[in-house]
């Protein structure tokens, strides 16, 4: 436990120094701004800047992987690219539009549009069946309203 | 100690569990009563469109609704409610032939009882086992309690 | 103690078994004596889950660590109001905190309809009492809380007491995190019973409407509990897990989304139901869609088929779920198909521009969000299955997917209550949305020369002034009616018409709750953060604030050791108080958290983080952020469960229905004699 502690403690300083060495504003922005766009993978489910944990491991080491591409002179889609090689596409925070992963983004639009048909339809068919439904019933004999009016006040009352 | 309490609650309460299937069948519990009668159903099926007719009404006089569109719907709702009543008058006038022919048969049975031991309903006929105001059978108020 | 827990559960489960049995028995027999003994085997089973639930909080409430369950999940420094949600912290005592709920549910049903839905019962209480067995069997064997510690020493397994436990996980130790679970699950269990109400008024063909009257009512009731819960759990979010948001779309968060938009759903189609007898086979979908999803998300958050933080331990409680959801389906659609003729509509629609139609498209929207959401929390699942590769469906794509759902139903919410029942033409639609629409552009009109830009935020923010107004003006014109007709003053006027109709203007108050939840929405795109290392005396500026480092502490709680920032804040020249945010390290779980503070206003929340020290320099490492409109979120949320509150109160008019259960003879009397 205590050795573990001490690894990860080294990590955060080797990350802090790495950090600490001779970044640019701009090249600073270009990180935090990839830190966003990037999945910290500790298990927080969350990105590397959103990350509730102070002292992760595993947000310092993706950190540092990306500080070491900024400097080398990357761009963006660059260093995410780099980041997937390292540590697989579940590093992207929302699957990329390829292949099998193409279907996560077009499913809720299908089905929305699925949806759409289906209710444009259901009022269709309560419309034709209206149409073709039995006329406008004979106006009831005075008595039987009379009777309903009655009803009405004691039911409402 | 506490083992022992536990058992002896749940023994208990099994023992709540059995109780009312041991008890003698009869009375006015034999059976599980209809919560909504078929003339009742009627009645409240027109209750619906009543709150509607009210509704609209109510809408009418917001002027959220113009008078062509009011006086056509209002017209429609009176409609529905007229087949409902009429439907429920149908089925009253079915209970009362019923009922005629089960009065006649209740009263040779009464003229062959004493008068005490049931609570025969002045309306269908059916003896109630218990004292009770209203009919179990048909909701009719039980005579003398007006 | 845990003997009295043990047989207290294995007591219920028999309990709940023989009630199950029983009430199917009372209903194929139409015996009262048997639906009388499944009623108090119903309220045996809610006494002994009571009995087991009282034995493991005194078990937790006096230290006792030969338990498992206490020993992993309390402490001995734990303060007692943190050791009574020990209860339902973990995997085994909250599937028995589940079980409680669901045996409080079924015990006031009993009691409630001792004399109403005499038919329905038999089989309402079977159906629970299913749900309660198989709730039972999980907790007794499968997370089982009454477990034992032992260690395998030179004779076998001996039993073992630890010193003290492992305490409670310091994200828990908050306040909303005390009512969170329980409102959440109050929301998830209560499922069960309009789905025991629907499923028993099919079994027994229930003639007429007071069947789909009370399943509504008994929807509301979880709808409401599970809403709120959702809104603490994001304020507990908020405040505890201090990464400045409170909504990550976490399968745990989505999973319990997906049956309160099922439930939304049918809250709004039942009403075409109950006042045009229309929609009545989808509204039963609806109905096993709500406790299908609730049981889903049950099974999702504990069986970790998904990761995500709220995940309870790995356990093999996964299969047991997967079996009684299939049950679930399997019943329930067998009910709906062999009872398809007892549901079929009574009325056509006149027009489609309707209140009728307005609904059919809401429950367009909503369901298309309930199938986006689950797919989207799924679909890792299937492209691991597929593809054999982990992805990660995270935020980015549920904004760009809900959002815009979410805008088109703001859209109607504001626009279903300008439409009337059955018909409205075209002029009275232009009529009814000339004003709401006007104000809504005024507000548009501002809000861009305001600097309000991002076309989503600007888009909500135009829709929310739209909805506020047309709900506002149907107070006010319903008002204004009253006022004229019935010689009322304003406030009578306000007052009448919500009693008289307490179902719509409720419900118009939600709206207006979901309206206020929008606007906090709104203010998730301007958002502002920055990140600085402190030492007293050191400024930092966000936005227009600037946050001066007065001091900073250290000091030790028997529960945990902590650092304290105090962080004086200035805005245009005006002093704002101290912040202190705070970082605590668990002694007992060995665990570091941070606790927020915030300077909350209506407008925007100054909300800081105090992450840690920095191990090289010493200094605090403080994360400050500038959330707008967050307080509306909070404020939405309580609007929401207030106006849910008002559409429960029965109106003059459903108490009036509800006497004509039994014929009145005077009515028929008077029409002989006239």
């Amino acid at each position: 436990m205590r050795a573990r502690i001490f690894i990860v403690l080294v990590f955060v300083f080797a990350a802090r120094a790495a950090l600490a060495q001779e970044l640019t504003p701009q090249q600073e922005a270009e990180v935090h701004a990839i830190g966003n766009h990037a999945n910290c993978l500790c298990g927080c489910l969350t990105t590397i800047n959103e990350c509730p944990h102070p002292h992760c491991a595993m947000k310092a080491q993706e950190r540092a992987v990306i500080i070491a591409d900024v400097k080398a002179g990357d761009n963006e889609p660059k260093v995410i690219q780099d980041l997937v090689l390292k540590y697989g596409v579940k590093i992207l925070p929302s699957p990329p539009a390829k292949g099998f992963n193409l279907t996560a983004w077009i499913l809720p639009g299908v089905g929305l549009l699925g949806g759409l048909v289906v209710a444009v339809d259901i009022t269709r068919r309560w419309r034709k069946a209206r149409v073709a439904g039995p006329a406008e019933q004979p106006a009831p004999d005075p008595n039987l309203l009379a009777a309903i009016e009655e009803e009405m006040k004691d039911v409402l009352s | 100690m506490l083992l022992g309490i536990a058992i002896l609650i749940t023994a208990g309460l099994a023992f709540l569990v059995v109780m009312p299937l041991l008890a003698a069948e009869g009375g006015s519990e034999r059976a599980l009563p209809i919560d909504v009668t078929p003339q009742a159903d009627l009645k409240r099926r027109r209750a619906v469109i009543y709150e509607n007719i009210q509704d609209l009404d109510f809408e009418h006089k917001a002027g959220k609704i113009s008078g062509e569109d009011y006086q056509a719907m209002r017209q429609h709702y009176l409609s529905e409610a007229a087949q409902l009543m009429l439907a429920s008058e149908e089925s009253e006038a079915m209970n009362d032939r019923d009922a005629y022919i089960e009065r006649e048969v209740a009263a040779c049975r009464a003229r062959s009882r004493p008068p005490q031991e049931s609570y025969v309903c002045p309306k269908c006929g059916y003896e109630n086992a218990v004292p009770v105001k209203f009919c179990g059978e048909c909701g009719a108020r039980i005579a003398g309690k007006k | 103690m845990d003997r009295l827990g043990s047989v207290g559960l294995i007591a219920a489960l028999g309990f709940a078994i023989y009630g199950m049995v029983a009430g199917a028995v009372a209903g194929k027999l139409r015996s009262a004596r048997i639906l009388k003994s499944a009623e108090r085997a119903a309220l045996g089973f809610l006494g002994l889950i009571t009995m087991a639930v009282f034995a493991l909080e005194y078990l937790i409430l006096t230290n006792n660590f030969h338990i498992a369950y206490v020993a992993e999940h309390s402490n001995r420094s734990l303060p007692v109001y943190y050791k009574i949600p020990v209860l339902w912290s973990g995997q085994e005592g909250s599937l028995l905190f589940w079980t409680w709920l669901l045996s409080i549910y079924i015990g006031a049903i009993v009691l409630l309809n001792r004399k109403k839905h005499r038919q329905l019962m038999p089989y309402v209480i079977s159906i629970c009492l299913g749900v309660g067995t198989f709730f039972s069997l999980i907790t007794l064997l499968v997370a089982n809380p009454f477990l034992v510690l032992s260690l395998t020493g030179a004779h076998g397994l001996a039993p073992y007491t630890p010193v003290d436990g492992g305490g409670l996980n310091p994200a828990l130790q908050y306040p909303s995190m005390v009512i969170h679970p329980p409102m959440l699950y109050l929301g998830y269990v209560g499922m069960v019973v309009p789905f025991a109400f629907a499923m028993s008024a099919l079994i027994t063909k229930q003639p007429g409407d007071n069947w789909i009257r009370v399943t509504r009512r008994w929807a509301m009731v979880p709808w409401m509990f599970l809403g709120f819960g959702i809104i603490l759990g994001g304020n507990w979010a908020y405040f505890v897990l201090g990464w400045g948001g409170y909504w990550g779309w976490d399968p745990v968060e989505n999973a319990s989304l997906l049956p309160w938009l099922a439930g939304t759903a049918f809250l709004h189609s039942v009403m075409i139901q109950e006042k045009r007898g229309m929609l009545k086979v989808w509204n039963i979908v609806l109905v096993i869609g709500m406790f299908f999803l609730s049981i889903f998300g049950t099974f999702l958050t504990r069986s970790g088929v998904v990761s995500s933080v709220h995940a309870f331990a790995q356990s093999n409680i996964g299969p047991f779920f997967a079996v009684f959801l299939g049950v679930i389906v399997l019943f329930s659609l067998t009910v709906l198909f062999l009872r398809l003729d007892f549901l079929k509509s009574d009325n056509r629609l006149d027009s489609v521009l309707s209140r009728e139609s307005g609904f059919l498209f809401n429950n367009w929207i909503l369901l298309s969000a309930v199938f986006a959401v689950l797919w989207g929390t799924i679909f890792p699942i299937l492209s691991k299955a597929v593809e054999h590769v982990t992805v990660t469906v995270g935020p980015p794509f549920f904004n760009r997917v809900m959002v815009p759902m979410g805008l088109l139903l703001l859209f109607l919410t504001g626009a279903g209550p300008l439409l009337a029942w059955r018909k409205t033409s075209w002029d009275s639609l232009k009529r009814n949305f000339a004003i709401p629409m006007g104000i809504a552009a005024v507000t548009g009109i501002i809000l861009y020369a305001a600097g309000v830009r991002y076309f989503y935020s600007w888009m909500a923010l135009f829709l929310c002034a739209f909805v506020a107004s047309s709900v506002i003006g149907e107070f006010y014109k319903g008002a204004l009616t009253r006022m004229k007709f019935a010689g009322e003053n304003f406030l009578q006027a306000i007052y009448n018409l919500t009693m008289r109709n307490t179902r719509r203007y409720g419900g118009y108050v939600v709206h207006l709750g979901i309206v206020m939840l929008f606007v906090g929405f709104a203010g998730l795109a301007f958002k502002k953060q920055a990140t600085a290392l402190m030492q007293p005396g050191d400024l930092m500026h966000i936005k227009d604030y600037l946050i001066r480092c007065e001091t900073l502490k250290s000091g030790d709680t028997p529960n945990y050791v902590y650092e304290t920032a105090d962080l004086s804040v200035v805005k245009d020249g005006h002093a704002l108080g101290i912040l202190r945010p705070q970082k605590r390290f668990y002694k007992a779980s060995q665990q570091p958290i941070s606790h927020v503070a915030v300077h909350s206003t209506l407008s925007e929340d100054l909300y800081v983080v105090l992450e840690g020290r920095d191990q090289a320099t010493g200094k605090a490492i403080i994360q400050a952020f500038v959330n707008p409109l967050v307080t509306w979120v909070w404020l939405g949320g309580s609007v929401v469960f207030l106006g849910s509150l008002l559409a429960l109160i029965p109106s003059r008019v459903e108490r009036a229905m509800d006497e004509i259960r039994k014929p009145k003879q005077e009515v028929a009397e008077k029409e002989h004699a006239g």
